[in-house]
């Protein structure tokens, strides 16, 4: 006797049968010697009419009369009917693997009709359940991407708080704290009936308050230079370089001149535009001389367009390289009139944005001359893959 | 003995349109999502022929994918007649119905044959060609979609069926 055939007691094997007949894993058939179906249980064989022949109730085994015949002489004979649906009156029963044999017991022939399951019900139930996970992995990995750029987003808000903090705090602070010393000069002069004086402060009020306004208009430009990124427009560099040279201020004996391979590109034209035109008008501001020369050259990466703007100005001192990319940072005198050094903060911000980067090669201290290089991505997809952090955009190298 | 309802076969490759000729013969429907039968589906249909009362039949619409198995299975057992079902549109599901027809009578010698060449509403009527083009088996040109000669091929094969029946 094997393991499995222990022995059980007919009560608890009928009750256990009919559990498992009532909640649908098989259904039985009675038939008589005539083949009439004299009775059924379980859920599974509702469709069976009671007194009918059963090859009319139950489809598949029409034809079969003979052979359900036979298994009154061959009692260890089953007849099987695997996997089929009986479709009557528009309803479709489950699936059902259908199997005749004769009992003994109740000396008649029982049909036992189980739910039939295929390696192929089995294998779509794999590939579904497969499929929900790569959806729901998919989803997670998505989400988390979505995290990242949110987190990284945040992170740069927050960088953009503490620098704006920043230069509200001090460099916006130092011609406000001059207007109020101002104003308390022309209060004094007024007390004391000097009027010419007083005319002469309130004009550097006024002078003052011009830088303040050109200061908050800088940052204004600051602030929204990462907001140009929504339009993506079809570019010819050439066109651009050539326009934003063109529109620049420069003094006459100031040459630019344009060289290398300008390609047509799908990008953010107005930040490009904004790139070039702070660059390139960097360095005609800060050129020291009457005559000079400032050189835009362009060449074709494999993924960028490599922008070079060179002039043979006075030159960077390392020491400054860090703070020319910080707002309001500037080696010149804002209040004489000169750039309030928002330019390469703007460029910074921009290539940030759009994932390009940005060096700068001077040594003020051994040779006159800058150069500018600047990665700029030619598709947006770079753009996404370059995009990680917003101020590692840019990196600062006397060597390059 | 005469059997109560006569046992009719749907054999074919995958995708040729089975399931969608006992649908349109059994409930006079077409449905346009396609989903393949799995083991197979059992119907009864009284076929109505001219000079005989209706005839009795029980149609079994067999899964493609048993293929050359279908030959050697417990369904076939006892049938009356087969109709072999091609696909207009796919040439190799018409190449292949002279020798599903040929492993059908090898299994049941002396059963009645039909051939159903389905789909004729995407194709214009073209001669046929090959094996097919020789055979001179009952042959139909039907569409499940417009229903064209589905129930006439059936009641042509019942009438065969009963003819041949002892």
């Amino acid at each position: 006797m094997s393991a499995i055939d222990v022995p059980i007691r007919e009560a608890p094997l009928i009750s256990a049968s009919r559990l498992l007949a009532e909640r649908g894993f098989f259904g039985i058939v009675w038939l008589d010697a005539e083949l009439q179906v004299t009775g059924r249980y379980g859920p599974l064989v509702a469709f069976v009419s009671i007194g009918k022949d059963v090859t009319e109730t139950i489809l598949p085994f029409a034809g079969l009369e003979a052979d359900l015949l036979a298994l009154r002489s061959d009692r260890h004979a089953v007849l099987d009917i695997p996997s089929v649906t009986i479709v009557t009156n528009g309803e479709r029963t489950p699936r059902l693997n259908l199997a005749a044999v004769w009992s003994e017991a109740e000396n008649c022939i029982l049909i036992l009709a189980s739910r039939a399951v295929l390696s192929v019900d089995l294998e779509v139930e794999l590939n579904r359940q497969i499929r929900a996970r790569l959806i729901a992995e998919a989803d997670v990995v998505a989400k988390s991407v979505e995290l990242q750029h949110t987190n990284a987003e945040l992170e740069r808000a927050n960088t953009d708080l503490e620098q704006f903090a920043s230069v509200i705090s001090h460099d916006l602070k130092a011609p406000m704290r001059e207007l109020r010393f101002l104003a308390d000069d022309v209060d004094a002069m007024l007390a004391a009936g000097d009027i010419d004086r007083s005319r002469t402060a309130l004009a550097a009020m006024r002078q003052q308050s011009g830088r303040m306004s050109a200061m908050l208009s800088s940052l204004l430009a600051y602030a929204t230079a990462a907001q140009k990124v929504d339009v993506l427009e079809d570019i010819d560099t050439a066109k651009l370089v050539a326009a934003v040279v063109n529109s620049l201020p420069r003094p006459p004996k100031i040459r630019v001149e344009i060289t290398g391979d300008w390609p047509q590109l799908n990008t953010f034209g107005a930040l490009l535009d904004l790139v070039l035109r702070n660059v390139i008008g960097n360095a005609l501001a800060h050129h020291d001389r009457a005559d000079g020369h400032v050189k835009v050259h362009a060449s074709e990466l494999k993924e960028s367009l490599l922008i070079e703007v060179s002039d043979d100005g006075p030159g960077i001192d390392p020491a400054h390289y860090d703070a020319i990319f910080l707002p309001f940072r500037t080696l010149g005198d804002p209040a004489k009139g000169e750039p309030s050094g928002m330019g390469l903060a703007i460029v910074a911000r921009a290539l940030s944005t759009v994932g390009g980067r940005i060096t700068v090669h001077s040594d003020a201290l051994k040779t006159r001359g800058t150069t500018f290089s600047i990665w700029w991505p030619k598709s947006t997809v770079t753009i996404q893959k370059n995009c990680p952090t917003p101020y590692n955009v840019h990196s600062f190298s006397n060597d390059a | 003995m005469r059997p109560s309802a006569y046992k009719v076969m749907l054999l074919g490759q995958i995708g040729v349109g089975k399931s969608s000729i006992a649908q349109r013969l059994v409930f006079d429907r077409f449905d346009t999502s396609y989903k393949p039968t799995i083991g197979v589906d059992v119907y009864r249909y009284e076929a109505k022929t001219i000079e005989a009362e209706p005839v009795p039949m029980i149609v079994w619409d067999s899964d493609g994918n048993l293929g050359d198995a279908m030959f050697r299975h417990v369904y076939l057992k006892e049938a009356s007649a087969a109709l072999i079902i091609g696909d207009v549109t796919r040439n190799e599901t018409i190449e292949a119905m002279p020798a599903i027809a040929a492993a059908f009578r090898e299994r049941l010698p002396g059963r009645c044959v039909c051939y159903l060449v389905n789909k004729s509403d995407l194709s214009p009527p073209t001669p046929l060609q090959g094996e097919l083009a020789r055979d001179d088996t009952l042959l139909f040109h039907t569409s499940a979609l417009t229903g064209e000669n589905v129930t006439r091929a059936f009641a042509e094969t019942a009438r065969a069926i009963v003819r041949r029946a002892p």
